[in-house]
């Protein structure tokens, strides 16, 4: 044991590749697919509730057939144009730039100089440009655009709606809470909440000796009862396949295999300086009333034929190592 | 009676041996003690007692008693005496005591005008000699000749004791003055040494209770056993079959005697005789005709006890021979298988 402790707590700490070594560094890869309808229908419900004014609805109607032209034309801010202009220009997109231009996007909201209707039309240009791309950032974009809706219709009316309830709900409540009453689908936010437990790193070796510790304190309770009972088992099988004793006798044969029968089932062994009829005494205490009636008439007959030579008496313990035989296969 | 065994073979198919032990056991004689004296309450609690006291009757050996007044050593021999039709006296040991006092002497008749022989109270089946060690060396030798060699020689003559015959010899274990404790040689010649102890308190009751009747019960008790019978039972203990391997085990048990090491007398080839037969007196009290280590077992304290001299320094830390005969008992293993 000292050993073993001594090798684990010189090892340094080993990980399966790939796998976290904490919970901080658990990112959720999957972002559930969003269509672009389930944006537009959003858009609708918003213009329903007059969140957004007539022009800016005039300006996102058909906002899921815009193509990459109108998108651009539709954008006030020259700038951002500009930029859109450039990257279709640029041809294939990487995913860098689809990250630089989210990020340009980002800054230039921060700045006040972006208004919503823009922002997702420019989202909807460069999600038009993605897709021409194969670029896998389709559901980000398409997330960012509901996440302007919200944000919009945060300013406007100061209340999320049931949609933006439901969707904007972080993975664990979603699992809790009813599903949103719009007939969107679950979605989830590429910004999940993270869990920010924190477990402290704990070494292999005290891993190990803790798990040593509960697997001795579970044999120490359960391992004797099941050794035993394996034991028994094993030892009744272990009659059935001995042939002889090398006793020479058939009949005393039979006592002494009926002797280990007991001894297994009660676990009360002979000892050499006791007689037979102390060894019935002390085995009978702990057999069942049926096993000891078989073994008293067992130990009996043996007597009789053993020291009594008795013929007849024979056969009685072979029959009774019979049912004795049968007893113990059908009890273990 | 072969022809009948035949007749009901034929007929029943039975093992002659079930046959002839039934005949064998018909008249067991313990069976029939018991019954008088253990099932009627004559004795309480002195069952095992009166079982080593017959055993010992059936295989033609003395008792001797150890235990101190008035546990019944007495009533038990009188009353086993009684019940067996056998003739009973007594004699008080005390230092004065001549072994002609015991064995008998002559005495000038003058009507005849010779001598005439008066028996002393050896003549008897069943003698009750209380206090053994109150009787001078002398007197004891006296006696342990007699019982050995079941004769006695008055005047030149010699006088074959009556069949059977027994001494049962009582001693006290607490008083030591003016006593003259057995020869360890002489010890030997007492075929069992039984030690009789008090009854429980449930006994004690049960006795001052009946205290009156036991007595009137023991006075009124008939022969139930003839005094034909009793030899003849005697005789039959000496065909109780005894398994080769038992006098191995037998002999190993006395051999141990002699190595165990807080001894310093071991038991004698005598002791392993003594053994023998009443292993097979106690298997026959048993109504059984072979006998099992259980009754070797049984017989070993009461046979091996009063042989065995413990080392003194040993027995001043407490070692008695019944410990030590328990202990080589503990080491020999029975035979097998």
């Amino acid at each position: 044991m000292g050993m073993l402790i001594t090798a684990v707590s010189s090892e340094v700490d080993r990980h399966t590749p790939g796998f976290p070594q904490s919970v901080e560094s658990l990112q959720l890869p999957a972002i559930l697919p969003v269509n672009l309808s389930d944006v537009e229908k959003a858009i609708l419900e918003l213009s329903k509730q007059g969140v957004l004014s007539e022009e800016d609805a005039a300006k996102l109607k058909g906002f899921s057939n815009l193509s990459l032209q109108d998108a651009v034309t539709r954008i006030g801010n020259t700038e951002l144009r500009n930029s859109l202009l450039n990257l279709s220009n640029k041809g294939v997109l990487s995913p860098d730039d689809v990250e630089a231009f989210l990020n340009y996007l980002s800054s230039l909201k921060t700045s006040g100089a972006l208004n919503p209707v823009d922002e997702l039309l420019a989202l909807r240009a460069l999600e038009l440009l993605a897709k021409a791309n194969q670029s896998p950032y389709t559901s980000r974009i398409l997330l960012t655009m509901l996440s302007v809706l919200k944000d919009l219709e945060t300013q406007k009316s100061g209340n999320l709606t049931t949609f933006f309830k439901g969707s904007l709900q972080s993975p664990a409540e979603k699992v809790f809470q009813s599903f949103p009453t719009l007939p969107l689908p679950l979605l989830q936010l590429p910004t999940a909440p993270q869990l920010r437990l924190s477990l402290p790193k704990i070494p292999y070796s005290v891993l190990i000796i803790a798990g040593i510790c509960c697997f001795s304190t579970i044999a120490l309770l359960f391992g004797k009862r099941l050794a035993a009972h394996f034991s028994k088992k094993l030892n009744i099988r272990s009659i059935e396949r001995m042939q002889t004793l090398k006793v020479g006798d058939r009949f005393l044969e039979a006592y002494w295999l009926s002797v280990h029968i007991v001894s297994t089932i009660s676990s009360v062994k002979k000892v050499d300086s006791e007689t037979h009829r102390e060894y019935l005494a002390r085995v009978c205490q702990r057999l069942g009333p049926g096993v000891a009636d078989l073994f008293r008439d067992i130990t009996t007959a043996y007597e009789e034929y053993r020291y009594g030579f008795r013929a007849e008496a024979g056969q009685r313990i072979l029959n009774g190592f019979r049912k004795l035989m049968e007893h113990a296969r059908a009890s273990t | 009676m072969v022809i009948l065994f035949v007749f009901l073979d034929n007929l029943f198919s039975l093992d002659y041996s079930i046959i002839i032990v039934w005949c064998f056991f018909a008249m067991a004689i313990f069976d029939v003690v018991k019954k008088e004296l253990i099932d009627r309450e004559v004795l309480i609690e002195k069952e095992n007692e009166l079982k080593l006291v017959t055993s010992a009757l059936l295989s033609r050996g003395h008792v001797l008693m150890e235990g101190v007044p008035g546990v019944a050593k007495t009533y038990t021999s009188k009353a086993l005496a009684k019940l067996l039709g056998l003739s009973f006296k007594r004699v008080q040991m005390t230092p004065d005591l001549l072994p002609s006092d015991i064995i008998g002497y002559y005495v000038y008749d003058q009507r005849s005008g010779g001598f005439v022989l008066r028996k002393g109270p050896i003549f008897t089946n069943i003698l009750l000699v209380d206090e053994i060690n109150r009787a001078s060396p002398r007197t004891q030798s006296a006696l342990l000749e007699a019982m050995q060699e079941r004769q006695v020689t008055i005047e030149g003559e010699l006088y074959k004791l009556e069949e059977p015959f027994m001494v049962i010899a009582t001693q006290n274990p607490v008083e030591m003055e003016g006593v003259f404790p057995l020869p360890e040689a002489q010890l030997d010649r007492f075929l069992i040494k039984v030690v009789t102890g008090y009854t429980s308190t449930k006994g004690l009751v049960k006795i001052m209770k009946n205290a009156d009747e036991i007595e009137e019960a023991i006075e009124s008790l008939k022969p139930v056993i003839a005094h034909d019978e009793v030899l003849e039972e005697i005789r039959k203990v000496r065909y109780v079959r005894i398994d080769e391997s038992l006098y191995s085990y037998i002999a190993s048990i006395v051999e141990e005697t002699r190595r165990h090491a807080a001894v310093r007398l071991g038991a004698s080839p005598r002791a392993a005789i003594a053994l023998v037969k009443m292993a097979k007196a106690w298997a026959y009290t048993s109504s059984r005709d072979y006998v099992i280590p259980d009754d070797v077992k049984a017989v070993a304290q009461p046979v091996l006890m009063h042989r065995i001299i413990v080392k003194p320094e040993l027995e001043l830390q407490g070692v008695t021979p019944d410990k030590v005969v328990e202990d080589v008992l503990s080491r020999i293993p029975v035979p097998k298988p």
